[in-house]
């Protein structure tokens, strides 16, 4: 084989898998069209049943803290608004080093109380666990520190509802995000997890906790993760929800069977992405079993971020995602084509194996592969110019496709000029943003090979909204 | 060795999805932008059809003479959805005078294609405005809806029925709750509200005493919605034949009156701890001294909830101070019980 026919099968390869990966987007994408139209049908029914359909059933809302001093007293006060029949707040302070816990005993006036409760999943010692004496819903845990996952396992046990929500402190709900994602558990009853859509925080305007008004940040990156957040969630997951297929539910917001969680072990405690690893193995635990259940994404936009506005920190939260989505297979390659596992095994883990697990290293080699081939003059103009319109044409057309979707649902961002400026972002965040986050993904990729250990995703929050 | 005629067809294959990705891309645009006129052309047309009717329904409600435009079919949804919200804020004359507004606008005639409509949203305003006006005409219609697949449909055309004809309506709720799973729990008590105690006692009653075990648990709930004294009757019969805990668990719980409570004890001792927690959750409600004793045997049990449950109705018991408490948790030798009971003291304390 010359060097030439190296080049040659590279470049079929390169090529198939762009235009592999793009297509199974696009696959996403026409369920997706499908799904939200049903969905956006259903919810406008919602107007008319809401009249008679009240009952909701009681939540735990679990909210761990690890030095969130800045933002954990706006985050619970806006919490404790939201329009829901019955819920408590349970706070998981894991041994912040700053004043989270002397903050949350100032302004909710906590007193230490003797709880008694089943510690059904094991978590490191919990020093102390307080009441609220002017908000009776809210909890707070003092434990020592283990982690976000070990810390909502100790929400778990102490929690007293069938139905837990995991919420990142720093998150904004929105005041019905509770009702609108419950409503799977109701609809279905084999409904044992059912993730939100997350947006970007950056832009809007936030008052007392709620989002007032959506805008568009003036960062270029922060505006560039609205598409791709579009990208993820409104056919992404909505794509896989519609097959049965959904393997991550986002840490900033989700709902849990609390039996299901417990039947399964609770969150792991050594991974970094404990989110989709406990989805995993909740699809593993349930399909081995041969079990009938359902985990489902509402499209709604419940839930509102900070997203990173710098190189360094977005960099870490990537390999970070990326360290966890490969620790979350592995750790769960049992469902890897078993007979038993069904759309999961067979369609969902595949997918992400080949296109999220080894995407990046392949995007990366691919991109370094043509372009120092074409500057050696061992690719053709023609060959680079196809490649260049596959991996970026294609990009393009899938983060439009994600703004289709979210113009035929929920028209969040209300300006006209919103959607121009969306739409040259779709186009824009094709020319080096993607590639870095490839590359960023493949250091994570590498790191997880190495075997690094998972902390806490630390990240500097301007928390803006907090101020208004 | 790799053709070179292989590899151009495969580059020009690239070539074209790429370009037909641009054009997509660009088609999708448009399609975004057109999507977006027409939802302000859609929102434009709401604002004027609220401007005109909103202050109409207002003034008529109040004495005003209106003059009742033509509802055009584009408005029709609109002014049925609005209609029924009136209707559902409103009662007594100014329902009559709502009723006499929908009469005027010639709607009346219009509701069968409505009812029959594929869209589901439009079928449930039209059952909705059905109900609202008592037209006894579109009972036929109402019934076959009530049996179809669509739950709200379906519970949307038998609360109709029920404004009709509240005997006939909860009659045929009545024996259709064990077997509709998918009517939402709310909506079922909705109905019973509406209808009253007077009206839904008998064919709850009738009802429980026929269903089949599986399709009492779903039943037993809304037998909270007859009188008192028929439902400690009906479920005295009812325990005194089924053995399945659920059903069991479910009847206990309708028994919160003190002449039940020989019927709550006997199940103290059940070998299923969902029951258990029920006893210990009723003797706690409504239970006497001698059922503290009862509730202190409990708290070592072997189920936590149930130990649990039985601290939280010692606290509860009205005759049974801090010190009493204090006492009954120094006397445990469980650590499980004692921790409990020192929660209820805490809790108890600072109430």
């Amino acid at each position: 084989m010359t060097m030439m026919d190296v080049i040659t099968v590279s470049e079929g390869v390169i090529f198939a898998y762009f235009i592999g990966i793009n297509a199974g987007y696009l696959t996403l994408n026409f369920f997706s069209i499908f799904s939200i139209t049903r969905y956006m049908r259903n919810r406008a029914l919602d107007d008319i049943t809401d009249s008679y359909s009240t009952f909701h059933p009681p939540i735990s809302l679990l909210v761990p803290a690890y030095n969130e001093e800045a933002t954990i007293v706006a985050s619970i006060k806006s919490l404790l608004q939201l329009n829901y029949s019955e819920f408590e707040i349970v706070v998981i302070n894991d041994g912040s080093k700053d004043s989270t816990l002397a903050t949350l005993i100032e302004e909710f006036k906590l007193i230490k109380f003797p709880e008694a409760y089943r510690k059904q999943i094991k978590t490191n010692i919990v020093k102390a666990v307080y009441h609220s004496s002017i908000h009776p819903t809210l909890r707070v845990i003092d434990k020592a520190n283990g982690g976000k996952a070990d810390s909502l396992n100790a929400g778990i046990n102490l929690s007293k509802y069938p139905l837990f929500c995991a919420v990142d402190a720093d998150s904004i709900l929105q005041r019905d995000s509770l009702k609108t994602i419950v409503k799977p558990f109701l609809e279905d009853p084999r409904t044992v997890a059912c993730g939100g859509t997350v947006r970007i925080a950056n832009g809007c305007e936030v008052r007392g906790g709620f989002l007032e008004k959506a805008g568009l940040p003036s960062n270029l990156l922060a505006l560039f993760q609205i598409v791709e957040y579009l990208r993820a969630f409104l056919f992404g997951r909505m794509g896989w929800s519609a097959l049965n297929g959904m393997l991550i539910i986002s840490g900033a917001f989700g709902v849990f069977s609390k039996s299901v969680v417990l039947e399964a072990g609770g969150y792991r405690t050594d991974t970094m992405g404990e989110d989709m690893e406990l989805v995993v193995r909740m699809h593993r635990k349930l399909r081995l079993e041969g079990r009938s259940y359902r985990i489902i994404f509402v499209p709604d936009p419940v839930c509102w971020t900070e997203a990173p506005e710098n190189l360094t920190t977005l960099k870490n939260q990537r390999t970070r995602w990326q360290q966890g989505l490969s620790e979350s297979l592995t750790m769960n390659r049992e469902l890897f084509l078993h007979p038993k596992g069904g759309t999961i095994s067979w369609l969902a883990f595949p997918f992400f194996v080949v296109f999220e697990f080894l995407g990046p290293l392949i995007e990366v080699l691919g991109y370094l592969l043509m372009i120092s081939a074409f500057a050696f003059g061992l690719v053709s103009y023609k060959a680079m110019a196809a490649f260049m319109l596959v991996a970026i044409g294609l990009g393009i057309l899938l983060s439009v496709s994600a703004l289709l979707l979210e113009e035929m649902s929920f028209h969040i961002y209300t300006k006209s000029k919103y959607v121009f400026i969306l739409f040259l972002a779709s186009v824009a965040e094709n020319f080096g943003y993607r590639q870095i986050n490839s590359l960023w993904r493949m250091i994570g990729f590498f790191r997880w090979l190495k075997g690094g250990k998972g902390t806490w995703g630390e990240m500097k929050r301007k928390a803006n909204w907090t101020r208004s | 060795m790799v053709s070179g005629t292989h590899s151009e067809q495969i580059v020009d294959v690239a070539l074209w999805v790429g370009v037909l990705a641009l054009v997509l891309t660009f088609t999708i645009f448009i399609v975004i932008l057109a999507m977006r006129l027409a939802l302000f052309v859609r929102q434009a047309r709401k604002k004027r059809f609220l401007d005109t009717w909103r202050p109409l329904l207002s003034n008529a409600l109040v004495g005003l003479p209106v003059d009742v435009p033509r509802v055009g079919p584009r408005d029709r949804v609109s002014f049925l959805t609005l209609w029924n919200r009136y209707h559902g804020f409103l009662r007594g004359e100014s329902g009559d005078t709502l009723n006499a507004i929908f009469r005027k606008t010639g709607l009346h005639e219009e509701l069968f294609p409505v009812l029959e409509s594929g869209n589901v949203g439009h079928r449930l305003v039209a059952i909705e405005t059905v109900g609202n006006l008592e037209a006894t005409e579109y009972w036929k219609s109402l019934k076959e809806i009530a049996v179809g697949d669509q739950p709200f449909t379906s519970i949307g055309a038998i609360r109709a029925m029920t404004k009709i004809h509240p005997h006939k309506g909860i009659k045929m709720l009545v024996s259709m709750i064990g077997r509709r799973l998918d009517w939402p729990r709310t909506s079922i008590e909705l109905v019973l509200k509406e209808a009253g105690s007077e009206v839904a006692t008998p064919y709850l009653i009738h009802q429980a005493r026929r269903e089949s075990p599986e399709a009492l648990v779903r039943l037993l709930p809304f037998l909270r919605f007859a009188y008192k004294p028929a439902i400690i009757k009906t479920v005295r019969s009812i325990l005194e034949t089924v053995q399945e805990s659920e059903v069991i668990a479910s009847c206990l719980k309708l028994l919160d009156d003190p002449t039940a409570l020989h019927l709550v004890r006997e199940y103290q001792e059940h070998p299923s701890w969902p029951v258990r927690v029920q006893v210990a959750s009723i003797l706690g409600r409504i239970g006497g001294a001698d059922d503290a004793f009862r509730l202190v045997g409990m708290l070592s049990d072997r189920e936590w909830w149930v130990r649990y449950r039985a601290a939280q109705s010692l606290a509860a018991m009205p005759f049974i101070s801090l010190e009493g408490l204090a006492k009954i948790k120094d006397m445990q030798e469980d650590p499980y019980a004692r921790d409990i009971l020192t929660q209820m003291i805490a809790e108890k304390s600072t109430s």
